[in-house]
């Protein structure tokens, strides 16, 4: 690992470099983590294309990454609060901070996204959740439906 | 991670293949970009297996017996005994839950979630350790 103030460049889709500090990326984003350390970054030429990363949301990523680095040592409460306000996003917002955090490995938003998930869709009913996770082909012939339907009418 | 699914009208052959491939199919001209950004518009959470694990493990385990009724791929995740495994690698889960799993029934059936109790006072078991959660899969 390099000094705390070194920077690397990051790449969003839309071809914006992005300047961080190399420490931040590297305490919590698996897949830069093991770029540096396995020497494939140069300091002087590399950028990190991330293509499937648009800049809205690697700007996010970025101030995540950020923040947990400088607040580690904050009470558990004033993280929590940071976080829900962080994730205050629309569904599409959501999904794409899912994949990039999914892309970069980085556990701690994954981990956080996955609950915020899980709690949009714990204890609805299945109609409800096929309406929030937009899934419009559940896959099932009609008379599977209706026969889970019938069998389980409180789920829906 | 992402894969394509798509056939050609002509024939009824299927051709999967990764994202990464058709953005390199991209890049050499190959395909029409409007191709990409109509598939990006249409992802959604379903579209990626490991993650949609990753949410549902994490659901209490009564609303796993609702969500295999959400859609068949659903049910097919649940099933899978990748799932089961995912399962045990989530803190704080409920003991006592068994699946139970009936092989004459028809596949969308073939598995029944119940409880022993709601909260165990004596353990049902006496040869594990009455902290460690059983899941008894057949």
């Amino acid at each position: 690992m390099g000094s705390p103030l070194k920077k690397i460049m990051l790449c969003s889709s839309e071809k914006e470099i992005f300047s961080v500090e190399e420490q931040v990326m590297v305490q919590h984003s698996v897949i830069i983590n093991n770029m540096i350390e396995d020497g494939s970054y140069n300091y002087e030429e590399s950028k990190i294309p991330l293509d499937c990363v648009d800049s809205k949301t690697l700007k996010k990523v970025i101030d995540y990454c950020t923040y947990h680095t400088h607040h580690h040592n904050d009470n558990q409460e004033d993280l929590e609060a940071w976080d829900a306000q962080f994730l205050n996003v629309d569904s599409n917002g959501l999904y794409d901070l899912l994949m990039a955090a999914n892309y970069l490995e980085i556990r701690n938003l994954l981990d956080l996204i996955y609950r915020t998930i899980k709690n949009m869709i714990k204890g609805k009913k299945i109609d409800e959740i096929r309406r929030i996770l937009n899934i419009k082909d559940h896959g099932f012939t009609p008379e599977e439906e209706e026969q889970n339907r019938k069998e389980y009418p409180h789920f829906y | 991670m992402a894969v394509l699914a798509f056939s050609f009208p002509s024939s009824s052959a299927i051709f999967t293949m990764n994202l990464t491939t058709l953005h390199d199919m991209d890049v050499k001209g190959y395909v029409n970009s409007n191709m990409l950004d109509v598939l990006r518009e249409a992802k959604t959470i379903e579209d990626n297996d490991y993650v949609l694990t990753q949410i549902l493990i994490r659901v209490p385990l009564k609303d796993i017996i609702t969500f295999k009724c959400v859609s068949k791929w659903w049910l097919s995740l649940i099933t899978d005994p990748f799932f089961s495994r995912c399962l045990a690698t989530v803190k704080q889960r409920v003991s006592n839950l068994f699946l139970d799993l009936a092989p004459d029934t028809r596949s969308y059936q073939e598995v029944k979630f119940f409880y022993l109790t709601r909260k165990p006072t004596a353990h049902p078991f006496h040869h594990s350790s009455p902290k460690t959660p059983i899941y008894v899969l057949h």
